[in-house]
């Protein structure tokens, strides 16, 4: 890996890290988890 | 001497699609990972599914219309590190695949614009017609399977095979209350999966290719992946092993007028490296620290 390939997937984990945690923080796991557990997506 | 005629199912992949299988689909154990969303194709909502498929987490944050930063974030750490390396390693809808494209019949390969759809189906049918149908409100199950309300008409209720392979079809021949209220939506979705499954019979991995909208969003963050493949030009004699055993039709051809040496479709399988005829020719990434190098075995 080059220099600057280093820098983009350093720079988007922490991006994606970033969003990871704000939704962690929002719940979001919660709301993942309850729906899982209780929709039935056949139709 | 010819080299080994291997497609790789057998392999070392074969095992961990397997343990994976297994895991995901909790027939005899749900787990408490409900809340995890791991970029394999397993149903999200069906009662044995262990873990929560991204697919249908998103869609769900579609019908409620709230943006899903949770599922996202884990999935762009994901890609970022291993790029695509579930749906070949882990995936259990992929491990049907590699198991059905041995059956021996008529092949050929999906054109390559057919990789297009699962963009349009990621973008139509797991959020785009969720957020404008579902109004807000979640669907509960018993929408679900009647189809009657508003709020079915995404990927997972129309088209989604996995859902109706190993979550579906099982609650159906299990429950007689289930098989009463299918409706002919179930059935067509079950035609469809047949359907499906009889396209990867004779197309290698094109469910992969054309119709998986997580294979669409994981390919966004495969290009910038931490693991990539490599090929030494020194050492590659260009006999293009490694483009006729792809799953994916990912290897280019020249390597050298491209920038990677495989397009988004790669799913990491690295059959190209254990079927390449050439000891150290070609390798696996990680960092740019290799962790898989062909070793350039043949059969007598």
């Amino acid at each position: 890996m080059s220099r600057r390939d280093w820098i983009v997937a350093a720079a988007l984990t922490l991006l994606f890290a970033a969003l990871l945690t704000y939704g962690l923080s929002q719940g979001d796991a919660g709301y993942v988890r309850q729906n899982a557990s209780e929709n039935f997506c056949f139709s | 001497m010819k080299p080994r005629p291997e497609i790789g199912i057998w392999g070392r992949r074969f095992p961990t699609q397997i343990v994976s299988l297994i895991a995901f689909n909790g027939y005899f154990w749900r787990g408490p990972g409900k809340w995890f969303c791991l970029p394999v194709l397993n149903c999200y909502a069906c009662p044995v599914g262990t873990v929560a498929c991204p697919i249908g987490s998103l869609t769900a944050f579609a019908l409620a219309r709230r943006i899903p930063f949770y599922a996202l974030g884990l999935l762009g750490v994901i890609g970022v590190a291993v790029g695509r390396a579930f749906c070949g390693w882990a995936c259990p809808f992929g491990l049907f695949q590699d198991l059905l494209y041995r059956i021996r019949s008529f092949k050929f390969r999906l054109p390559r614009a057919a990789n297009a759809l699962k963009y349009a189906l990621l973008v139509v049918l797991a959020l785009g017609l969720p957020l404008i149908m579902g109004g807000g409100k979640r669907t509960g199950s018993e929408d679900r399977i009647t189809g009657e309300k508003t709020g079915a008409l995404d990927y997972c209720s129309l088209v989604c095979p996995a859902g109706t392979l190993e979550g579906g079809v099982p609650v159906l021949a299990a429950s007689a209350s289930v098989r009463a209220q299918a409706s002919w939506r179930t059935w067509s979705k079950i035609g469809l999966a047949v359907g499906i499954l009889g396209l990867t019979v004779v197309a290698r991995r094109s469910f992969c290719r054309a119709l998986c909208p997580l294979g669409a969003l994981m390919a966004l963050t495969s290009r910038v992946s931490m693991m990539q493949l490599h090929t030494e030009d020194k050492l590659c004699t260009r006999c293009m092993r490694c483009v006729k055993v792809c799953p994916t039709y990912a290897r280019h051809l020249p390597f050298k007028q491209f920038k990677t040496e495989a397009t988004v479709e790669c799913v990491m399988c690295l059959d190209c490296v254990r079927n390449c005829p050439e000891k150290g020719a070609l390798s696996a990434r990680m960092g740019g620290k290799s962790f898989s190098v062909s070793e350039g075995r043949t059969r007598e």
